[in-house]
C-alpha cells in the first residue's frame, strides 16, 4: 500500500481544483453563443475536456498510474472494445 | 470482515483479489453503460410526442450536480488516504463527506426527474424520455448502492472502533465510486452538453 | 456460526464453498436440464416425423422450440462447462481454491434458481414461445400478453447474473492465483480457453442485461423501446441480442475446444501441437467474436457496407478456427493413439465441428445466407458445431475427468456404445437437415405439407433422435452402474496425463495441494514423469497431510439465501398488485443476506 508516495493530499486538492475549473469551462462553453453555433468546434472541445477529466480521475484517483499495468490493460481493453462495438452498431443502424 | 487473513495471501500480480475483481467488474460495466448511452443517443430525437431534451434540460443545475459528484470523488481519495495512514477522524469525516455528496447528487436527480415529469416527460411519454430515464436511472441506482455501501462502512467503523482501518475494502469501494463518477462525466458531456448537437 | 455447519449430508452440499463440490452440483444440474431439453427435442422430432402431424399444437411447438434452445444453451452447455471450470481451474493452476469461494457458491445457486424459474413456466402452462432469441416486437406486450415471455426474460436475466459473477471469479483466479513458476504461457490450454471465455462473458453479458431490462420495461412499465409506434425500433433488440449472442456461441465452444486440446495429447502421448499458436488463436477468436454479430441479421436490410464488413469479419474468424483444426490433427499425427471413450469423443469433435464450421462459413456470405436464413440449413449448421462440437467434447471431458472427480473409471464398453449411438443418431438427425434446408423447409414450423418433398428426410432425422435418446439412456446406465458397483478404482494419474490435477489423489483432498506446486515447464507433470527421450522418472506425487493443518474457507448458507432473495425479486414481476411487495421482500432478503455474508467469518 506504499504506492501512494507519488500522490499526496496536496495533489488530490490540486486535481480537485482543476476538475472544478474544467467543469466550469464546460458550462461556459455551453452557454457561449460562439461555440453553440459551431458544432465542429464544440464537439471536439467538450469531448476533449471530458477525456481530460476522465484520465485524471482514472489515473490518479483510481490509482491506475501507480498500480500494476494489468489493471490499466483490463480497463483499457474493455473501454476500447466497448467504444469499437458501439460505434460499429451506431453506424450499422 | 476477516478479510485481513486473505489480504496476506500471495497473488501473482501483487494486487489483492478483491481490488482485481472490482476492476474486472468495471470493465464489464463499460459495456453496460455503453449500451445505455448508445441507446440514448439513438433515441434522443425519436420521440414523437411530448417534450424534447432541448425543452427541459437545465444545464445550470446539472453542472452543479456534476461538480458535487466530482467533489465526492475528492472526498473519497481523502478518505482512503486517511484510512491508509490510520487517521480515524479524517477517515470517518471524509467517508461521511462522500456519502453526503452522493445523497446531494441523488437529491439533484430527484429534483430533475420531478421537474421533467411536471413538464410532461414521464417514463412512457416517448422513447427519448424512456431512454433518458433508463440511463440516468441506472446511474442513479449505482450511486444509491454506493451510498449504501459507504454508509455501511461508516457505521461499521463506529461499531468496530478506532483500530479498524479497512484500507483494501475502502479502496475497492473507492474504485466503484470513482467509476460511477467517471460514467457521469461521460453522461454529462454526451447527454447534457451535447443536447443541441 | 459457519464453523458449526456439518460437513456431511444435504446441508454440507447446500453450504459448500468447495469448488470441487460446486463443480459436481453444476454437472448434476446440467444433466437434469439436458433431460428436459432432450425431451423437448424428442417431442419436436416426433411431431415432425410425418407431415400434418397432430401430436402437439402449434403453440406448444413454439414453446418446445424456444425452451429446447434456451435450455440446451443456458442450462446444459454453459453449466456443464462451468462444472469443468469449477472443478479443474484451481487444480490445473496449482491453487487451493478460487478467488472468491462464497461467490462461487452464489453463482451456482443463482443459476439453479434461474433454471427452475424458467422451467416452472411449464408447470403453469406458460412456457415461453418467442424463440430462444426472443425477438421484439412479437415478444412485446401487444403480441405476447401473457407472462410466458416474462419467464424467459427473467430466467435469462438471472442466469446471466450467475454467469457474470462466476466469470469475474474465474478471471481473477486464473490471473492472480497461479502457483509459482506458472507463467501465462505455461498454463494448460484448457485454462487459456477458460480465460478467454470468462473475458467474453464479462464483456458480452452486460449487453443482454440492458436488452432484457429494456424488454422488461416495455412489457411491464409500458415504455416503447422496441415499439415503432412510439419511435422505438425492433432492430435495436436484434443488435443488442446478437452483440451478446455471437460472443455467446464462442462462450459455448471455447471450453469444449480446451477440453479437446487436453484429451488429444494425453491419448496420443504427444504434446499439443503448436500450443502458443493455439493460445493466440483462442484470443483471436474471442476478440473477433465481437465484430461479427450482424451476420445473424443479413436479411434485415443492413445495407451494403455493413453486409460486406460483417461478412469479411465472419470469414476472417474462420482462420484462427481452421488453424486449431490443423493443430489438433497434427497433435494426433504420429502419436501413440489410445482409443478410449474420451478420445473417441474428442476425435469426433474435430470432424463434426469442421462440418459445422464449413456450413457456417457458407452463410457468412450474405447472398448465400439469404437462401439459408430461417431454413433447416442453419439448424444443421449450429447443431453440428454445438452438438457435434461442444456436446461431444463435453462428454469426452466427462469420461476423461470422471475418475479424477469420483475415484472410479466409467465403464469403457458402455461409454463406447454411447459414443457410437450418439454419432449415428446425431448424424442421422442433422445431416439430412442440410438437404431439407436446401429444399426450402423453413425453421420453427410445427408441421409441413406432405407434397413438399420433405417427408423422407424428416423421418430419417426423427429416427436419429431416438438413436440419440438410446445413447443418453446408455450414459445414465453407465453412471448408475459405476457408482453402484465401484468396480474400477482410479489411481491419481488415471490416464498418464500431462497436467497438475493428475498429481493429486482421485478424488483430490478437500484442500487440493498439500504442498504448493512449483512448475518449470508447460505440461510440468509430464516433465516430472519423463525425460526428453522418454525415460521414466519418479514424479513427486502430492503427499497426504492432516486436513486440519490446512486453512479452508468455511461453509456458508448466505449464498443460497442471497440467491433466493434475487429469485423472489424476479417472482414479484409475475404478480400484479402484490408483486411490488414480493419484489421488495426479495430485495430485503438480498440485502440482509449481503450483510450476513460480509460480517461472517470467512
Amino acid at each position: 500500500m506504499g504506492e501512494n508516495q507519488h500522490a499526496t493530499v496536496g495533489l488530490y486538492w490540486k486535481f480537485a481544483a482543476v476538475l472544478c475549473f474544467i467543469t466550469f469551462i464546460e458550462w461556459g462553453v455551453f452557454k457561449n453563443d460562439t461555440f453553440r453555433s459551431n458544432a465542429k468546434l464544440m464537439i471536439p472541445l467538450l469531448l476533449g475536456l471530458s477525456v481530460v477529466k476522465f484520465t485524471m480521475v482514472c489515473g490518479w484517483y483510481m490509482h491506475l498510474r501507480y498500480d500494476s499495468n494489468i489493471l490499466a490493460k483490463i480497463f483499457g481493453f474493455s473501454l476500447g472494445l466497448a467504444l469499437l462495438v458501439y460505434t460499429i452498431m451506431h453506424l450499422a443502424l | 470482515m476477516s478479510a485481513d487473513a486473505h489480504a496476506v495471501h500471495h497473488t501473482v500480480t501483487g494486487i489483492d483479489n478483491r481490488k482485481f475483481g472490482m476492476w474486472v467488474l468495471i470493465g464489464s460495466e463499460c459495456f453496460l453503460f455503453g449500451a445505455l448511452i448508445l441507446n440514448y443517443l439513438v433515441n434522443r430525437d425519436r420521440g414523437l410526442v411530448g417534450p424534447k431534451a432541448t425543452d427541459i434540460f437545465n444545464i445550470d443545475i446539472t453542472t452543479l450536480s456534476t461538480f458535487d459528484l466530482l467533489m465526492s470523488s475528492v472526498a473519497m481519495v481523502l478518505a482512503l488516504h486517511a484510512c491508509q495512514h490510520r487517521e480515524i477522524k479524517k477517515f470517518r469525516f471524509w467517508t461521511a463527506m462522500v456519502i453526503l455528496g452522493g445523497i446531494i447528487f441523488l437529491g439533484f436527480q430527484y429534483f430533475e426527474f420531478h421537474h421533467f415529469i411536471h413538464a410532461g416527460l414521464g417514463l412512457t411519454t416517448n422513447v427519448f424520455g424512456s431512454s433518458f430515464y433508463l440511463l440516468t436511472g441506472c446511474h442513479g441506482t449505482h450511486v444509491f448502492f454506493g451510498v449504501l455501501w459507504l454508509t455501511s462502512m461508516l457505521v461499521t467503523s463506529f461499531i468496530r472502533g478506532k483500530e479498524w482501518f479497512p484500507s483494501v475494502q475502502l479502496e475497492v469501494a473507492g474504485l466503484y465510486w470513482h467509476f460511477v463518477d467517471v460514467v457521469w462525466i461521460l453522461i454529462f458531456t454526451v447527454v447534457y452538453l451535447f443536447v443541441y448537437l | 456460526m459457519a464453523k458449526c455447519l456439518p460437513n456431511t449430508g444435504v446441508i454440507s452440499w447446500i453450504t459448500t464453498v468447495d469448488h470441487k463440490r460446486i463443480g459436481i452440483m453444476y454437472a448434476v444440474s446440467a444433466f437434469f436440464f439436458l433431460l428436459c431439453g432432450g425431451i423437448e427435442a424428442l417431442l419436436m422430432r416426433t411431431q415432425l416425423a410425418i407431415p400434418n402431424n397432430t401430436l402437439v399444437t402449434a403453440g406448444t411447438f413454439n414453446s418446445l422450440v424456444t425452451m429446447h434452445g434456451t435450455t440446451m444453451i443456458f442450462l446444459f452447455v454453459m453449466p456443464l462447462s462451468a462444472a469443468f471450470f469449477n472443478f479443474l481451474t484451481p487444480l490445473m493452476i496449482g491453487a487451493p481454491d478460487v478467488a472468491f469461494p462464497r461467490m462461487n457458491a452464489l453463482s451456482y445457486w443463482i443459476f439453479l434458481f434461474g433454471g427452475l424459474l424458467l422451467n416452472f413456466s411449464f408447470v403453469v402452462r406458460l412456457a415461453p414461445d418467442g424463440g430462444w432469441f426472443n425477438y421484439a416486437n412479437l415478444t412485446g406486450k401487444a403480441f405476447s400478453p401473457s407472462h410466458a415471455i416474462d419467464f424467459w426474460v427473467f430466467g435469462v436475466q438471472i442466469l446471466g447474473l450467475a454467469s457474470l459473477i462466476a466469470a469475474i471469479n474465474f478471471l481473477v483466479t486464473i490471473l492472480n492465483m497461479r502457483c509459482k513458476g506458472m507463467t501465462l504461457l505455461k498454463m494448460p490450454i484448457f485454462i487459456w480457453t477458460t480465460l478467454v471465455t470468462q473475458v467474453l462473458l464479462i464483456l458480452a453479458l452486460p449487453v443482454i442485461t440492458v436488452a432484457l431490462v429494456m424488454m422488461t420495461f416495455d412489457r411491464t412499465f409500458g415504455t416503447g423501446f422496441f415499439d415503432p409506434a412510439g419511435g422505438g425500433q425492433v432492430i435495436m433488440w436484434q443488435h443488442f441480442f446478437w452483440i451478446f449472442g455471437h460472443p455467446e456461441v464462442y462462450i459455448l465452444i471455447l471450453p469444449a475446444m480446451g477440453i479437446v486440446s487436453e484429451i488429444l495429447p494425453t491419448f496420443s502421448r504427444k504434446p499439443l501441437f503448436g500450443y502458443t499458436v493455439m493460445v493466440y488463436s483462442s484470443c483471436a477468436i474471442g476478440f473477433l467474436g465481437f465484430a461479427v454479430w450482424a451476420h445473424h441479421m443479413f436479411t434485415t436490410g443492413l445495407g451494403p457496407w455493413a453486409q460486406a464488413l460483417f461478412s469479411a469479419a465472419t470469414m476472417l474468424i474462420a482462420v484462427p478456427t481452421g488453424v486449431k483444426i490443423f493443430n489438433w490433427i497434427s497433435t494426433l499425427w504420429g502419436g501413440q493413439i489410445r482409443f478410449t471413450t474420451a478420445m473417441l469423443f474428442a476425435m469426433s469433435f474435430i470432424a463434426m465441428f469442421t462440418f459445422g464450421g464449413l456450413s457456417g462459413v457458407m452463410h457468412s456470405s450474405p447472398p448465400i445466407d439469404s437462401q439459408h436464413q430461417d431454413t433447416y440449413f442453419v439448424v444443421a449448421h449450429f447443431h453440428y458445431v454445438l452438438y457435434g462440437g461442444a456436446v461431444m467434447a463435453l462428454f469426452g471431458g466427462i469420461f476423461y475427468w470422471f475418475p479424477k472427480v469420483f475415484g472410479y473409471y466409467l465403464h469403457e464398453g458402455m461409454g463406447k456404445a454411447q459414443f457410437w449411438l450418439y454419432m449415428l443418431g446425431f448424424n442421422l438427425t442433422f445431416f439430412p437437415m442440410h438437404f431439407l434446408g436446401m429444399q426450402g423447409m423453413p425453421r420453427r414450423v410445427f408441421t409441413y405439407a406432405g407434397d413438399q418433398g420433405w417427408n423422407l428426410w424428416n423421418l430419417v432425422a426423427t429416427s436419429g433422435s431416438y438413436v440419440t435418446a438410446l445413447g443418453g439412456v446408455m450414459f445414465v446406465v453407465n453412471i448408475v452402474y459405476t457408482m453402484a458397483t465401484k468396480k474400477k478404482k482410479a489411481p491419481a494419474d488415471c490416464w498418464d496425463g500431462r497436467t497438475l490435477e493428475w498429481s493429486l489423489a482421485s478424488p483430490p483432498p478437500e484442500y487440493n495441494f498439500a504442498v504448493d506446486p512449483e512448475v518449470k515447464n508447460l505440461d510440468d507433470w509430464w516433465h516430472q514423469k519423463y525425460t526428453h527421450d522418454g525415460r521414466r522418472l519418479t514424479p513427486r506425487y502430492q503427499p497426504d497431510v492432516d486436513p486440519a493443518t490446512k486453512h479452508l474457507p468455511h461453509p456458508s448458507f448466505w449464498p443460497i439465501i442471497l440467491a433466493a432473495g434475487l429469485e423472489i425479486v424476479a417472482i414479484g414481476f409475475f404478480f400484479d398488485e402484490v408483486g411490488h411487495y414480493i419484489s421488495v421482500a426479495g430485495l430485503v432478503v438480498t440485502l440482509l443476506a449481503t450483510y450476513g455474508w460480509i460480517f461472517e467469518e470467512a
